[in-house]
């Protein structure tokens, strides 16, 4: 009766993920770099997992490098990723059926992302993220976020302006409604 | 290139995804494009009524005085406090898909306004509960507007009536229904209620539940032994099911025939379970005893990996 229900995706899967990823392809930056990444790890991006898929044989995706041709992916921000899935990529996968969405979110990230993203070139930073979302790795855009969202807890509109450079297009009168609007917020300190 | 300004819109409001709700009101006037995504991505609220500062898993420190201040600038609202933080949600959150919320303390005026912008949306539900003057006819007309409902939790009386009565009434009223975690507040006399809930609902819904949760507020062996004979019944037709619980009180007598017989059911009919959890609601008088277990019994269950047993007998 149960046949397929008894086929267990397991141990094997692992192996081929682990043997996967001795396998090298190279990534071609919008500055022209080329670097390697392991197969698995660079899976972890959907943009590249597509175009590997759509290229077929192994023989192909080994020679010719992968052209990722956003202006966000720079030498030094792929670099930084490759850096992210080559560590990410052997994760144990996510159980939907128990995972909480709720729970995720609010998981601090691990001492390895917190080093690995607090970059003080906040122009690097940037570009990382914006790398990661145009390279559909929705783990390391995630990892940008709660770094910069933890960064700007309990600053100031300014302070926040000044650190994230954002420039302010409210007029004053607009301003002012809104503080208004939410001076019970300010208010309390 | 180091201003956050270069980021469209569907970056910056995953980026901006993981402030609390209190920064989101701070932070709402920074610019124009943070006005716009700030609020987008709030799908998720907990408001507990039951801890001092009601507000805070919402708000973090905002305290009751400080929201009376919000209140100043909205001279027209005559509910109680409470509502106001409702009425907020109602007016800047409109993508809510996950409540964790106590409403004992929320006018019915407020609620319904909750239910009739967020019901359709919402996919998580758990209540906690309803001042007990609000009429039950409300109730129903709140649970029937969730229609897109994946997962269901109770905790109070009145919620779990309306539920049992609505799911034989209007059989397939959530189409999405996953998941549902029942406080059973069962009476002697309404146990055939119960009984028919769950053979319809193993009916209507089994092929496609994934989670069951009875919390059995009984020791009443009559009870007990209705629920144990009807999920014998309706588990065989729950075979997506992937968790199960089950939790008695403490005084409960369930023999160890009446375990190995439900954990087999599960175990022929259940292949893809992953969780097992069957436990008594107090861990103070657990005998740990002749085990029920055997390796055959739950050997057809391959998928397996989170099991709780804390009912020996």
């Amino acid at each position: 009766m149960a046949d397929n229900a008894d086929h267990i995706d397991g141990d094997d899967n692992e192996d081929v993920r682990a043997q996967q990823n001795l396998i090298k392809i190279k990534l071609k930056s919008s500055e022209g770099g080329i670097y390697e990444c392991g197969l698995t790890a660079a899976k972890m991006s959907d943009l590249v997992k597509n175009m590997v898929e759509s290229l077929g044989t192994d023989a192909v995706v080994t020679t010719e490098p992968i052209i990722l041709g956003n202006e966000a992916v720079t030498d030094a921000a792929l670099k930084k990723i490759i850096e992210w899935v080559e560590f990410h990529w052997d994760d144990p996968p996510v159980d939907h059926d128990f995972e909480d969405e709720k729970d995720r979110r609010n998981e601090e990230l691990s001492h390895w992302d917190k080093q690995f993203i607090d970059v003080d070139d906040q122009a690097l930073l940037f570009d990382v993220i914006a790398a990661a979302n145009y390279m559909d790795i929705k783990g390391l855009v995630e990892v940008g976020a709660k770094h910069i969202c933890s960064k700007i807890r309990g600053k100031s509109c300014q302070e926040v302006r000044e650190m994230l450079k954002i420039t302010n297009d409210f007029t004053a009168e607009e301003e002012d409604a809104i503080h208004k609007e939410n001076a019970w917020i300010y208010a309390k300190d | 290139m180091n201003s956050l300004d270069r980021f469209g819109d569907d970056l910056c409001e995953e980026l901006l995804s993981y402030l609390s709700l209190e920064d989101k009101f701070r932070f709402e006037c920074i610019s124009k494009q943070w006005r716009r995504v700030v609020f987008e991505s709030q799908t998720v609220v907990t408001i507990d009524g039951n801890t001092g500062r009601w507000f805070h898993p919402m708000l973090g420190r905002v305290s009751k005085a400080e929201l009376k201040r919000k209140m100043e600038y909205k001279p027209t609202i005559d509910y109680p406090l409470e509502d106001t933080a409702i009425e907020l949600l109602v007016k800047y959150c409109s993508h809510l898909t996950t409540i964790y919320m106590n409403f004992k303390n929320i006018s019915v005026d407020t609620i319904d306004k909750f239910f009739t912008k967020f019901g359709p949306k919402l996919k998580s539900v758990n209540v906690f509960g309803f001042n007990e003057s609000v009429d039950q006819k409300w109730i129903e007309k709140w649970l029937k507007m969730c229609v897109n409902m994946q997962s269901f939790t109770n905790n109070d009386r009145p919620l779990y009536n309306v539920m049992i009565q609505l799911v034989p009434k209007i059989p397939v009223l959530f189409k999405r229904l996953n998941s549902i975690r029942l406080d059973v507040h069962t009476l002697d006399e309404d146990i055939n209620g119960l009984m028919t809930a769950l053979d319809v609902f193993a009916d209507k819904y089994g092929h496609q539940m994934k989670t069951i949760g009875l919390i059995v507020w009984s020791s009443n062996a009559v009870i007990i032994d209705a629920i144990l004979t009807q999920l014998m019944d309706s588990l065989p037709r729950m075979q997506t099911l992937i968790s199960f619980e089950l939790s008695f009180t403490a005084d409960s007598q369930v023999s160890s025939e009446d375990w190995i017989q439900l954990l087999t059911t599960i175990g022929i009919n259940c292949r893809q379970m992953k969780s097992l959890d069957i436990n008594r609601l107090t861990l103070s008088n657990i005998v740990v005893g002749e085990e029920p277990l055997t390796s055959n019994l739950l050997q057809p269950l391959r998928r397996l990996t989170h099991l709780y047993l804390l009912y020996m007998t």
